[in-house]
């Protein structure tokens, strides 16, 4: 399989600095991911806020350094590149951001904004950016007059639509999609999350699609990662994900979704407890304190992510024990 | 008669020379220990509407029109005292941000005090064992321990919990819930969803809770307001609204939301935006978006007209004509 991007255990350790300036603590934000995305295709990634998805999305980007690890765009190492070198790779790795209020410059026409990255990439002749520009706000569904305006003059929508429009400026092989919905009314967002899925069907372009919102990462994902504190706990193909969860916190997850069914009975598992804090997280298995089903091992040694079948990897002791043997054939 | 009726509110804000009529006509009646939810987009008016319940609409806005009764008084007719006797005291309030509706420097115990003190149902001692207690009572590990710590020891679904305990402090009749769980993870959503469902049965309270979520309106909800742009475009129980939603507002909602139990090529939308207050269309005020739109649509604005036992619908599709209406239900 032709990837695009592959990460490899990555991580990324903030400081905490006392008042005398020492390191006190160290957040482990992202704590040795690992995953690869298709041509094409889209990675979901889900958890709750503090996860680290976020971030893992932007330690891809480089807009932060990681602390460890490996990243790669079509088989070039771009962690260890340096930051004069860093254009040559924005290029074809974009970012559609959450809030369509803050991601737009207010003093910048949509021309402008749309113009900037065709000059900076140099993606077209000067002479041909209005052309450019024009084929952009087509994409994306607005009209050649909207390129006139400014930014306070459209919806949030319509803003969505200049955001995505300007991260297809470069023509990019990767996207990350960082929450690109939330921000939304329920109305507006399945225009846009078509709109995504037109685009990625029509560029083979492949996302990154971070999410909370369970149904919108199931919608759009051909596969999901689900983060707990830094980690990922459950990966695979996403039916097999949704509809057979083996992790106890993905079964959490997915039941504490409100279902927009009244009929339906409740069958609630609720989670016990709070989020732990990323700066003392739990020893061993960090959802060990919130688990029902929590073994002796469970607070001493921390599991690995193991395939329980082909399209499927969890990390959980109980899988472990359960699967075992099952195991070998798919080392 | 309900414990809370509310008939044609009309809550406006002047913006320069522009009059923005955030709550346009709206009417409804909360009936004893039910939960009334009212759906929504930004700008539908649904908070408004309960602010304009709480009489809590500073200028440039106010409350143009209407009557808002209360256990069968009219609030609006209430002075300031009074009214401050019923906010927090019968009628008492959640928001969606918790760290904004707590005074990030005073101990959250004694904010749940304050409550109880002010409102004359415990003092001294007695007070804080009470706040003690609440704080028990919505699942505060630790209470007694914690009554001393300030609100950022907290996390925010705790703080939620600590804003849920002062509004039951003094047993109110009415809970107003304005997207109580919007800012919070999805996990401790269920779990703040759960302990409301729980003080509410235990209190006898009946409850007002707006959303954008027809998720927790399914699993929340008796009855269902479904407002856009001001108006109640349906109103309905909430059985009915989801077996057979008759306006094409709530039929658009709910197919439009990715559904977790099953994947589609494409989503439905609905096309288009919600309109500036400034631009709404004339005649019905969805009739820009609508896929059903008919040349009367854009001239009239429909009545709220009760099609079936309780289930009422802003819309020209069911006004006359029946073929018409029976084609609305299998587009279901």
């Amino acid at each position: 399989m032709n990837h695009i991007i592959e990460v490899r255990n990555l991580k990324k350790y903030f400081d905490i600095n006392s008042r005398m300036g020492m390191v006190q603590h160290q957040v482990k934000a992202v704590d040795g991911v690992s995953f690869s995305v298709a041509e094409g295709e889209t990675l979901g990634l889900v958890g709750e806020s503090g996860c680290g998805k976020s971030t893992t999305g932007r330690l891809i980007l480089r807009l932060i350094k990681p602390t460890s690890g490996e990243i790669f765009l079509e088989g070039r190492d771009i962690n260890s590149i340096k930051d004069k070198e860093l254009r040559s790779i924005r290029k074809d790795i974009q970012i559609v951001f959450q809030n369509p209020y803050s991601a737009l410059d207010p003093r910048m026409t949509v021309t402008d904004i749309l113009s900037e990255p065709l000059s900076i990439h140099k993606i077209v002749h000067k002479y041909e950016y209005g052309k450019e520009v024009k084929r952009l706000l087509g994409l994306v569904g607005l009209s050649e007059q909207d390129g006139k305006k400014f930014p306070h003059e459209f919806s949030g929508g319509q803003r969505q639509r200049i955001g995505i429009a300007r991260a297809m400026a470069t023509r990019p092989k990767f996207i990350i999609c960082d929450e690109p919905v939330s921000a939304l009314d329920v109305s507006v967002q399945s225009q846009i999350l078509n709109l995504l899925g037109d685009l990625q069907k029509e560029m083979k372009v492949s996302y990154l699609f971070i999410a909370h919102g369970l149904n919108v990462i199931r919608h759009v994902s051909d596969k999901v990662g689900v983060m707990y504190l830094g980690k990922i706990v459950e990966m695979g193909i996403v039916d097999e994900v949704f509809e057979k969860p083996i992790h106890p916190y993905t079964k959490a997850l997915l039941s504490s979704a409100p279902v927009p069914d009244p009929f339906r009975s409740m069958h609630l598992e609720v989670l016990e407890g709070e989020i732990p804090s990323p700066v003392n997280p739990p020893s061993g298995c960090a959802f060990h304190p919130r688990c029902r089903h929590m073994l002796a091992i469970c607070k001493e040694k921390r599991p690995f992510l193991q395939h329980i079948s082909l399209n499927h990897k969890v990390a959980c002791h109980l899988a472990d024990i359960a699967f075992e043997g099952g195991r070998a054939s798919y080392a | 008669m309900g414990i809370l009726d509310v008939n044609d509110l009309k809550t406006s804000f002047t913006a320069g020379r522009h009059e923005i009529k955030a709550v346009d006509g709206v009417s409804f009646s909360l009936e004893h220990h039910e939960t009334l939810a009212i759906v929504g987009e930004s700008g539908s008016g649904k908070s408004v509407t309960v602010l304009s319940v709480m009489r809590l609409i500073n200028p440039p806005g106010r409350i143009k029109s209407g009557d808002i009764y209360f256990q069968g008084k009219n609030l609006l007719a209430f002075t300031e005292k009074q009214m401050e006797m019923v906010r927090g005291g019968r009628i008492a309030m959640v928001y969606q941000e918790p760290m904004s509706s707590l005074n990030p420097a005073i101990p959250v115990g004694e904010q749940i005090k304050e409550v109880l003190v002010i409102h004359k149902a415990a003092a001294g001692l007695a007070a804080k064992e009470k706040a003690i207690a609440l704080m028990q009572a919505v699942k505060i590990p630790e209470a007694r321990l914690r009554y001393q710590d300030l609100p950022k020891k907290f996390s925010g679904g705790m703080r939620q919990r600590i804003v849920i305990a002062m509004a039951l402090a003094c047993n109110p009749d009415v809970l107003i819930a304005d997207e109580p769980t919007t800012a919070l993870d999805v996990t401790i959503q269920a779990e703040i969803m759960a302990l409301l469902r729980d003080m509410k049965r235990q209190l006898n309270m009946s409850m007002l809770l707006i959303t954008h979520d027809l998720g927790i309106v399914a699993e929340n909800a008796d009855r269902v307001l479904v407002m856009y742009c001001g108006k109640v475009m349906e109103e309905a129980k909430v059985k009915t609204l989801f077996r057979s939603p008759l306006h094409p507002y709530t039929m658009g909602l709910m197919a439009c939301i990715p559904k977790m139990d099953a994947r589609v090529d494409r989503l439905q939308a609905i096309p288009g935006y919600v309109p500036h207050p400034s631009q709404y269309p004339a005649g019905c005020r969805f009739s820009s978006r609508c896929s059903r739109v008919m040349e009367r649509c854009k001239a009239e604005m429909p009545e709220l007209m009760e099609i079936e036992d309780g289930h009422k619908v802003r819309c020209w599709l069911y006004c006359d004509d029946v073929s018409e209406r029976s084609g609305g239900r299998d587009g279901k």
